[in-house]
């Protein structure tokens, strides 16, 4: 699938990149947001570069070992010393926000949407250490909650709309 | 061209129009409106619309769509599938309406279904706003249904109102208990313009507490589709005499278009911008 | 409460008992010397209730801080509505736990503690996860705050329902080797098995007492309320207390004194008076409402509710199946104790223990108060008030409140909700006749 995705995005000649607000999606680590959601922040002026839908799949960053000796020790050390950093992990000595921030600086975000579903205590609770990590490094802002069960996003419109308009008549 | 001019075009797509505005933007030299369109839809769909409409406007400035730097949508605009960029509402609103009268740092944006006051600065940059909530009433689309209830057309509202000796106040802000309303006051025999005149004193109101309530002082261009009522506008200025508002109401004729020219305004901004990044817009897709 | 009301289920209010007198002075006396340590150089440790390790910090010469109770005593001194506003204003979610934002808003409006003097900055944060996710993220953004270090406990689930050898290891190699070693560092002391031990001795003799108190409820008319009255008697044991010798004195003097509620035939005591006519046995899940606690209480007492058995009772320990601190087990016991707090206990765990509760209190029905604020509370409960109803056969109830945020608490929607319920009692007992 993804290679026949691949092979129609190149096929299409006509492809221009529009003068949209490159954002990160934050918090919606746990499934993905309704289509209807992301399809409304890009419409409101977003991209989306990066984000952290069903962060369980990529949960081990680079490789398990392959040769050890002990193959389920190694998958246990992979998820305890190679796991990403999200709200539903504790991590000792961590700073929190910084891998947010750094992700923000990788993928060239301009600006962080803290987009979690209601009542999602992980994200929600999080989210203050998150966003002073955020300030402190003078990246540019907004949140919002959405409800899975949901189409009407009108109130979501105008918020990302405003935040897109800022990143790009604003920031510097 | 000058050196220094882009070429850029807004379409500001609403409920009931579609607004274009083409412009020649020298930056800090100013900008000029040099072709404009508005086409009602009645009815069509928007995206056919934008395209004839779009078309209109740069036959009047004498470019080709090709020729444009930058094509900047607003309002419900986001499907266009032309559109460089998109801006939102309130942010386009606030950059026509200083065009427009550079005196303001307050517009009242008045559309057909919803309105909203909007705080700016020198440069158009959002403070703050209060907008109506969802419901229709206080909206241009409420004005309409009244406009169906009394048998008369758009374009004779504003004359109408101000013909009003005795205007019969509405006592409901709720668009469904204002058109019962209405109709209760035809029974009594309440003159047209009295009506009239009595449903934009109570659209004034809530539009007058829009302002207030965002912190608005000072001259204030009224935008939106509804700023071409002649009847609204006077009873604006009637109340803010009344309640001794520091308000000054004002207009432009082309205050209606007030979204489309800001949206054309903020999109040669961003070609600059981006230009002094060395980013290069991919333009118009013409 | 309006006397005109009461369908002469409450009697006139009653003295405050001894054991309550000493309870207050125990409070204040910890709270004072709390607000002197800094100035004494006394070094104190946050933790929460469930999974507390009381008599180890105790044994380091360290003073225990309960976040919960604070936020608990900042809802019942009407303080919460405005610490919590100010948290959400500060930019935490209206979604989240009102325990937390209240605890938040306290600590950033100058951290004023129940007895109106300033709680301490906190040494260490003692992380004790029993169940409750929420407590992770309250000691991360604690730990940000006071830029104070934390001491991770994990406490493994008790997902199938036992606990095994490999999950005691697991949490005793944990006190081993990551909260021993960071009691030592900020109390400058090092470990003494033998100080633990005789705290550990004390904290059972108090069980002892304390189990024989909620069990008193087994009796008709019950001489307690296990939930609204209950909260108070697991106060010391829950607290800072347990371990210590004010903590034996205190629930030796409570069992007299129910003893002698017994002798006497008498009811429970309630903030107005003896409930003299027991109509409603009742065992209830979930925690209590601080913000109107005592409104809450009276619509049960009014009607002559009263609660014989509560789970709520049981959220820093489980003591009533027989689980005795055991000096002779220091750290096992201690981690025997974590992994058996309520929330930490699966739901069929959970469901068994209720239908126990109503069948051995003979209650008339269960009733659960489902707070907003608590996932670790409130996930599965329909599903528990399904099972329980369909394995006791007695009417089950449901009403809907919070913690301490005031805005989640409708009294006459909660009224309303229990005087159908208390109906639903009367016309299954009249069709069982």
């Amino acid at each position: 699938m993804l290679r026949e995705y691949r092979e129609a995005v190149l096929a299409d000649e006509d492809r221009r990149s529009m003068d949209q607000a490159r954002v990160l999606l934050a918090g919606s680590f746990c499934e993905q947001p309704p289509l209807g959601l992301l399809r409304t922040l890009e419409r409101a002026g977003c991209y989306i570069v990066d984000d952290d839908f069903v962060q369980v799949h990529r949960w081990i960053t680079g490789d398990v070992r392959a040769d050890g000796a002990d193959p389920l020790g190694d998958l246990v050390l992979a998820y305890l010393k190679q796991g990403i950093a999200s709200p539903i992990r504790y991590i000792d000595e961590q700073v929190k926000g910084q891998a947010l921030v750094e992700r923000v600086e990788r993928s060239g975000a301009e600006g962080v949407i803290f987009c979690a579903p209601s009542f999602c205590d992980p994200a929600l609770l999080d989210q203050p250490m998150a966003v002073a990590a955020i300030e402190r490094a003078g990246i540019p802002w907004t949140s919002f909650k959405y409800a899975g069960n949901t189409g009407q996003f009108q109130v979501i419109r105008e918020q990302a709309g405003t935040f897109a308009d800022s990143i790009k008549l604003w920031s510097e | 061209m000058k050196t220094n001019e882009l070429r850029v075009a807004g379409i500001d797509v609403g409920s009931s129009a579609i607004k274009v505005a083409v412009l020649r933007d020298r930056g800090s030299e100013g900008a000029e409106l040099v072709g404009q369109a508005t086409e009602r839809l009645r009815r069509r769909d928007p995206l056919d619309v934008v395209d004839s409409t779009l078309d209109a406007a740069l036959a009047l400035a004498g470019l080709r769509r090709d020729e444009l730097e930058y094509i900047a949508t607003t309002g419900e605009g986001e499907k266009v599938e032309c559109r460089t960029g998109h801006f939102y509402g309130m942010t386009t609103h606030a950059r026509g309406g200083l065009f427009l009268d550079p005196d303001v740092r307050a517009v009242v944006d008045i559309g057909a279904l919803h309105a909203r006051a909007v705080l700016m600065d020198e440069r158009a940059k959002v403070l703050g706003h209060r907008m109506t909530s969802q419901c229709a009433s206080g909206s241009g689309q409420f004005l309409e249904n009244i406009c169906r209830y009394l048998g008369v057309t758009i374009d004779e509202i504003g004359p109408l109102s101000l013909q009003s000796q005795k205007p019969e106040t509405c006592s409901s802000i709720c668009a469904v208990l204002a058109e019962t309303d209405v109709i209760n006051m035809v029974s009594r025999g309440i003159t047209i313009p009295d009506i009239l005149k009595g449903i934009h004193l109570s659209m004034a109101g809530r539009y007058l507490k829009l302002l207030t309530s965002a912190g608005a002082r000072g001259p204030v261009l009224v935008t939106g589709g509804l700023a071409r009522d002649e009847g609204l506008r006077a009873a604006l200025v009637e109340l803010v005499a009344e309640q001794q508002v520091p308000i000054e109401i004002r207009m432009h004729d082309n205050s209606p278009l007030a979204g489309a020219i800001g949206a054309g305004l903020w999109g040669a901004f961003r070609v600059r911008k981006l230009s002094s990044r060395g980013v290069l817009l991919s333009g118009s897709r013409g | 409460m309006s006397k005109q009301a009461s369908p002469g289920n409450v009697a006139a209010a009653a003295l405050k008992d001894q054991s309550q007198e000493r309870q207050k002075a125990m409070i204040a006396e910890h709270f004072r010397k709390l607000a002197e340590a800094p100035e004494r150089g006394e070094k104190c440790v946050y933790t929460f209730v469930p999974g507390n390790l009381t008599e180890l910090i105790d044994s380091f010469g360290l003073l225990p801080v309960l976040p919960e109770i604070n936020a608990l005593q900042s809802g019942m001194r009407g303080k919460s509505r405005d610490y919590i506003g100010l948290a959400e204003k500060l930019g935490h979610s209206e979604d989240v736990c009102t325990y937390v934002k209240c605890d938040i808003g306290m600590l950033k409006s100058g951290n004023i503690g129940p007895t109106g003097e300033r709680l301490p900055n906190p040494d260490l944060l003692l992380l004790s996860y029993t169940g409750c996710f929420t407590f992770l993220k309250w000691f991360e953004l604690l730990g940000q705050e006071y830029n104070a270090p934390v001491a991770m406990l994990h406490v493994p689930y008790q997902g199938d329902g036992v606990v095994t050898d490999s999950m005691r290891t697991y949490v005793v190699d944990q006190i081993k080797k990551k909260v021993i070693p960071a009691l030592e560092r900020i109390s400058g002391r090092a470990y003494d098995e033998e100080a633990l031990k005789e705290r550990l001795a004390r904290s059972a003799q108090a069980e002892e007492d304390l189990v024989w108190v909620l069990e008193s409820a087994k009796r008709r008319p019950s001489p307690i309320d296990a939930y609204f009255g209950g909260v108070y008697y697991i106060g010391p044991i829950f607290t800072a207390f347990r371990g210590t010798q004010d903590a034996v004195l205190y629930y030796r003097e409570l069992r007299a004194e129910i003893e002698e509620r017994i002798a006497l035939g008498k009811g429970p005591v309630t903030p107005d008076g003896e409930i003299e006519n027991e109509r409603y046995r009742l065992v209830v899940e979930g925690p209590p409402n601080w913000t109107s606690f005592r409104k809450f209480w009276q619509m049960f007492a009014e009607e002559g509710a009263v609660v014989v058995a509560s789970t709520y009772t049981k959220v820093g320990g489980v003591y009533d199946n027989g689980f005795r601190h055991d000096p002779n087990r220091p750290l096992e016991t201690l981690a025997d104790y974590c992994m058996g707090c309520y929330t930490n206990l699966n739901l069929p765990t959970r469901v068994q223990m209720l239908e126990r509760y109503v069948r051995e209190y003979s209650a008339d029905g269960f009733l659960i108060n489902s707070v907003k604020s608590c996932n670790s509370f409130s996930a599965g409960q329909l599903m528990i008030l399904r099972e329980v109803e369909r394995r006791t056969g007695r009417p089950g109830g449901f009403i809907e409140s919070d913690l301490v945020d005031p805005r989640y608490f409708s009294a006459s929607n909660i009224k309303n909700r229990l005087e159908s319920y208390f109906q639903m009692i009367e016309q299954k007992r009249a069709g069982g006749a």
